[in-house]
């Protein structure tokens, strides 16, 4: 009897580690199979609205919950820099680019965590209508730990990795049929050895 | 045969719950999200709760955008259907239901509503058939979700008066009262 009941929550247990290792990594195949890659940048296809089946829709809710609609915003992650290195604060980096054909778009760094990174400056972001730019179209942002003139966002404490998220809201329909002919901004290491 | 048939059974119980883990996760982080309106917020069904401007304290969406008004309402329209009314202020303005598989099962916006004041009634699939003359009327596909309204902060001369706008948002039950 005892070796009955042991032999069913061996089972049971088994079972229990087998859907979960299972569920984790059909959750990863989907998250390679749906992220394309432009340069650093990685965008989710099919965004919110378009997910079809179990196991996209679980995957854009754990990744995505509360996403918009891609009518409304299509967004952009960049977790390396151009050569393909992890961003990593304590190295400088520089993002280049112009505008898009959009309401409005901002650029916005996270911490580890896929939050707002403290600094004294409180800022978290620059968009089209506040960021310095030269002949109107090109913009240079400086990311690092320190203070920097001009576009600056702050990349949070040395050593920890971070991101960066590209908004683009009330994208053109173009736009939204063919994320991969839009021209995203170079991310550029510019020194350090973290 | 003992082995075979252990292991059948193994296999067996793991793909139904393979299944049960990925089909209900979701449901799972809108519980949690639930959980966190309810207790850390303090904020109970069909009531809004204005998040503000994100902040790296503020925690209330993950990758939350530091240019957007936050109001958050967790409706529930199991027992009577719920009206949602807003003024729409001259921003990029939004709002998105979410059910509680947490898809985005509609969204309008301050460009596609056509009216500079919001007013939707959402109800259950039980009492979808009430309000059959009611404009903005849709029908949610679970009984309880999420509702997220999204005001830009950016290019605004005077954003307090934005955010006093923003917090006339209200979602109210409406009972047999108001049938």
């Amino acid at each position: 009897m005892m070796e009955i009941m042991i032999t069913h929550i061996e089972i049971v247990f088994i079972a229990l580690l087998l859907a979960m290792a299972s569920a984790f990594v059909s959750m990863k195949y989907i998250e390679k199979r749906d992220r394309t890659y432009m340069g650093p940048w990685y965008i989710i296809l099919p965004q919110v609205g378009d997910e079809k089946g179990m196991y996209t829709r679980t995957w854009y809710t754990l990744t995505a919950l509360f996403g918009l609609k891609k009518d409304e915003q299509i967004y952009f992650v960049a977790e390396t820099d151009h050569s393909g290195k992890p961003l990593i604060s304590g190295n400088d980096y520089q993002i280049k680019g112009g505008g898009f054909e959009c309401r409005w778009w901002n650029i916005t760094v996270y911490g580890q965590d896929g939050y707002l990174l403290g600094n004294p400056e409180n800022r978290y972001s620059f968009s089209n209508f506040d960021i310095l730019k030269r002949n109107d179209i090109h913009y240079t942002i400086h990311l690092s730990s320190d203070k920097k003139d001009g576009n600056w966002l702050f990349s949070g404490k040395k050593g920890e990795k971070f991101s960066i998220m590209l908004r683009i809201n009330h994208p053109t329909k173009d736009m939204v049929a063919n994320p991969g002919g839009i021209v995203l901004p170079l991310i550029i290491k510019e020194n350090g050895n973290a | 045969m003992k082995f075979v048939y252990f292991s059948l059974i193994t296999v067996s119980l793991a793909f139904f719950l393979h299944i049960l883990f990925v089909y209900y996760l979701p449901n799972v982080a809108m519980l949690i999200a639930f959980h966190h309106m309810k207790y850390n917020n303090k904020v109970g069904t069909n009531t809004f709760f204005h998040s503000g401007i994100p902040t790296p304290r503020l925690r209330n969406v993950p990758k939350p955008d530091p240019n957007l008004f936050y109001s958050l309402c967790t409706y529930d329209v199991s027992k009577y259907p719920v009206r949602f009314t807003a003024p729409i202020p001259d921003t990029s303005w939004s709002i998105s239901f979410y059910a509680r598989n947490g898809s985005n099962f509609y969204a309008t916006n301050d460009q596609t509503f056509g009216s500079k004041e919001f007013n939707l009634i959402l109800t259950g699939k039980k009492n979808g058939d009430r309000f059959r003359k009611v404009t903005h009327k849709i029908i949610a596909p679970s009984d309880k979700g999420m509702a997220i309204i999204r005001s830009s902060i950016m290019n605004q001369k005077d954003p307090d008066k934005l955010v006093q706008l923003h917090k006339q948002v209200k979602c109210t039950p409406l009972n047999d009262q108001h049938v």
